[in-house]
């Protein structure tokens, strides 16, 4: 018996976000290192490079695994359940994107703003990556936060 | 997420039963996580959740959750 037929959808559905999570903050890491290059020369453009590709690759690991579970593991008939399970975790996703996006665009907005007096020697390459960046980031960080509080609860209770 | 206006007797119920927050999530179809953050009051459960809680405890919803009118 697999590992899935043992563990419930719903528990299925809860790691699915964490992994996408997992995958969202490597994601952060890759394009941090994308606006690094597009500012730093010398030595440490060939570590950037390879820190960058291999961030990139694990992201597109994480989610091709998550796209097998969907196709492979959950039922054809549990898969539209599946996408749309009600539980904490989803609502923790739901919370996690609403802070990114609220942190994005005060960051743009100030960019837009204040950024031709602040900032003019960097790339308009940094900004881009370093916005891509800021949003991923804030979003997986505020989600691991929202989650690792409710395991402590989840653990005294269970 | 929080709602300190919803008040519930999930591990009251749990206990009577002598159900796991484990073994009630697999009874109802939610993840352990869901019905822990129910029982703290951090989440607050779907009518539907709700209802499949009140079938699973035999109960109305009313006995499950209430409105906690102190602090309202």
């Amino acid at each position: 018996m697999s590992r899935s037929r043992e563990m419930p959808l719903a528990e299925v559905s809860d790691r699915r976000w964490e992994l996408m999570a997992v995958a969202v903050f490597l994601m952060a890491l890759k394009s941090m290192a994308s606006a690094a290059l597009a500012v730093v020369d010398g030595p440490w453009v060939r570590y950037l490079d390879w820190f960058e590709a291999g961030t990139a690759l694990a992201a597109v690991g994480i989610v091709l695994w998550l796209m097998f579970i969907k196709l492979t593991r959950v039922p054809r008939a549990d898969r539209r359940r599946f996408l749309n399970m009600e539980s904490y975790v989803g609502d923790t996703v739901k919370a996690a994107m609403f802070r990114s996006w609220g942190t994005t665009f005060i960051l743009l907005t100030l960019l837009g703003t204040f950024g031709d007096r602040w900032l003019t020697t960097a790339p308009t390459e940094f900004f881009i990556h370093l916005s891509v960046a800021l949003m991923l980031c804030v979003f997986s960080v505020s989600f691991f936060i929202l989650n690792r509080s409710v395991d402590d609860v989840g653990a005294a209770g269970a | 997420m929080h709602n300190a206006e919803l008040r519930n007797r999930i591990r009251v119920f749990r206990a009577e039963h002598k159900l796991s927050q484990t073994d009630l999530a697999r009874e109802i179809g939610v993840s352990r996580k869901t019905i822990s953050t129910i029982e703290v009051g951090r989440f607050v459960p779907s009518t539907v959740i709700a209802l499949r809680l009140a079938r699973r405890f035999g109960v109305p919803v009313e006995e499950i959750f209430s409105l906690n009118t102190e602090g309202g």
